[in-house]
């Protein structure tokens, strides 16, 4: 397993996101190297959670649980002898769950959440964190009909697509004290933490070949 | 007949705004392509704009640039459809055109929808 050195950076720097995918690409032996179309789709899944930070994590007003520095961190590793890509953005930022209510989409997010604790017959608000695994699933699913236009975290939709492309793997989100695991032509994997992770992390776990 | 090739200007397109850093579809929209438009369309010539050879694109990067084109209303949107062409030459890059079109047809019906 070879694991890249660490990035991180307060604006989104695509320049950072290349370098980070070109050097998983080299991480792979010559004679097999990654699919063109994975690599180019690693770096759109990569790209929109930079920018779902740059857009969501950091609000002036918003609520931390830690004191933040304002950042992401980025880093990638490559199984050779497998193919296995692993890729990671973390943030300390204020957490899915609760930039939620300012998204265009949130509406709908906040029904889909309403309607699982109805059919589990519970009277929790619905922004408790032990639902922070239904609120980013459903979050996910909600920016997948969107259009893509601003404000409507359609960015979550193309992180997840990359799994899709790949065919194989996982997209893992944990963010306050919720987590989600995407994998392609399966039901989303939903947990709840009894500690959160103070902030966001997204994960991919794919074969890039 | 212009042709911006988006490799010319961003090797690896960035996000949405201006604000979040650079190589932004904003940036990108305001300070090379709406210029070059105008311009053409005073000509009567075309631009096509060509997608391939970056690292790829968010979505988000995309949608401001030819949904934000539509948005902004710096042409008619029959002009820019008379004007305007995205094309990706190779297999790669077909679904970045697609998306492409598709967010400038987004946002011409969502305008349509609330006049």
């Amino acid at each position: 397993m070879a694991v890249l050195r660490m990035k991180t950076g307060k604006v989104h720097d695509s320049v950072a996101i290349r370098d980070l995918v070109e050097g998983l690409k080299a991480l792979f032996p010559a004679s097999t190297p990654p699919d063109g179309a994975k690599s180019l789709a690693l770096f759109d899944a990569l790209t929109e959670a930079v920018g779902n930070v740059m857009h969501h994590a950091y609000p002036a007003d918003g609520t931390y649980i830690t004191p933040h520095v304002g950042r992401w961190w980025m880093t990638g590793a490559v199984n050779r002898n497998a193919g296995r890509t692993a890729a990671a953005v973390y943030d300390q930022g204020t957490t899915i769950p609760v930039s939620l209510p300012g998204w265009v989409s949130y509406p709908g997010v906040r029904r889909r959440v309403i309607e699982v604790c109805q059919r589990l017959g519970v009277t929790d608000p619905a922004d408790a964190p032990r639902w922070d695994g239904h609120a980013i699933k459903a979050a996910v699913e909600e920016s997948a009909t969107s259009t893509g236009l601003p404000g409507r975290g359609h960015g979550l939709a193309q992180m997840r697509q990359f799994v899709d492309v790949c065919e194989s793997g996982r997209l893992r989100i944990l963010s306050r004290n919720g987590e989600v695991v995407f994998r392609p032509n399966r039901e989303p994997y939903i947990n709840h933490h009894g500690a959160p992770i103070c902030g966001t992390l997204v994960e991919w776990d794919v074969y890039l070949r | 007949m212009t042709t911006l090739r988006v490799r010319d200007y961003a090797v690896a397109p960035g996000g949405r705004y201006r604000k979040d850093g650079p190589f932004s579809g904003e940036e990108f929209r305001d300070d090379i392509l709406v210029p070059q438009l105008l311009a053409a369309a005073d000509r009567n010539e075309d631009v096509v704009v060509e997608l391939d050879g970056v690292a790829g694109y968010g979505s988000s990067f995309l949608e401001e640039v030819f949904g934000g084109l539509v948005r902004r209303g710096v042409m008619a949107q029959q002009d820019i459809g008379r004007v305007l062409s995205v094309l990706a030459t190779g297999r790669l890059f077909k679904p970045y055109e697609m998306l492409a079109q598709r967010y400038m047809q987004a946002e011409q019906q969502r305008m349509a929808a609330q006049v």
